[in-house]
């Protein structure tokens, strides 16, 4: 029962912040609505026994990524409001289509995979215990190439975003 | 009631008898697609360039809750990620959910910084506005 309580709210909070995201027409709304999604993202991690993914989740997103995105919109225009119409016309039920679609068929998948699992849920994975896998001879190759990805668009976004 | 008629939506495939929900991935695999749904029909609808990479990034963070989730219930059930690391199985599914995270980051630096350039040319910050590569 707990579960299933915990589930719903924290499913509420991230679809609300994502409704929001479509109810609002000023673009610094629509990121600080963004921001609500990702708190219950991270969230969901912890409560899945990510407490390594929650943390990383919140510097990047909520930190880093919403403060990016702010300031990417003070650059720019200072008080942009989204031009998309607020009537509901062809265009915008016709791309109800394919998330509508998309969800359908993957409710179907889902419903009809028999995914129970018998065992008891995992223990939460410490960062110890991630850093100690991520640097173990299996996994070091994919680690090495993401700081050399995460280099690439450092260098990629000072590039292009200089005079 | 309630509760049967909640699970049977969530989990229909066993929502017949009753209450094993404690073991159950496929709430979170629903919400998932859910959220991807939501975030793809933003993308589709917005004009604003950041706000499309928003939507871009709540789609590719709602990947990430399939592999938690796939973690969390024992994924190792599954023939899911098949070499496990020695005493924590399915580990290997938060190791591709951080490098997700990764490149998730590396994209909307790189984006916004495309957005921050787009604008210099042009100062429009509408996605319609740009046609074509030259101006």
């Amino acid at each position: 029962m707990e579960s299933i309580i915990v589930f719903f709210s924290l499913a509420f909070v991230t679809l609300l912040g994502l409704v929001m995201l479509m109810a609002f027409s000023r673009v610094l709304h629509m990121i600080f609505s963004a921001t609500l999604t990702f708190i219950g993202l991270a969230a969901i991690f912890f409560v899945l026994g990510a407490p390594f993914l929650g943390v990383v989740q919140i510097i990047v997103y909520v930190g880093a990524v919403t403060i990016l995105a702010v300031f990417s919109i003070m650059l720019t225009r200072h008080d942009t409001v989204d031009p998309t119409e607020k009537s509901l016309n062809l265009k915008k039920i016709a791309a109800l289509i394919p998330p509508i679609g998309f969800f359908a068929v993957m409710y179907l998948a889902i419903a009809r995979t028999p995914l129970f699992m018998s065992g008891s849920p995992q223990p939460p994975l410490s960062g110890k215990a991630l850093g100690e896998v991520l640097f173990s001879p299996m996994y070091v190759l994919s680690f090495e190439l993401m700081g050399v990805l995460l280099l690439g668009a450092l260098i990629a976004a000072v590039f292009l975003a200089k005079e | 009631m309630v509760k049967k008629m909640v699970i049977a939506v969530i989990s229909p495939a066993w929502g017949k008898d009753g209450m094993r929900v404690s073991g159950d991935v496929s709430p979170y695999l629903m919400l998932a697609a859910l959220l991807f749904s939501m975030g793809l029909y933003v993308a589709l609808t917005r004009k604003n360039a950041v706000v499309l990479l928003l939507a871009v990034e709540v789609m590719l963070l709602s990947s990430l809750i399939v592999f938690t989730a796939l973690y969390h219930f024992g994924a190792s059930n599954l023939g899911f990620l098949e070499h496990d690391f020695p005493g924590m199985p399915g580990v290997g599914a938060q190791i591709f959910a951080l490098v997700i995270l990764a490149v998730a980051a590396a994209e909307i630096a790189v984006g916004l910084a495309i957005v921050i350039a787009l604008y210099r040319l042009k100062p429009d910050s509408n996605v319609d506005g740009f046609r074509t590569m030259k101006h």
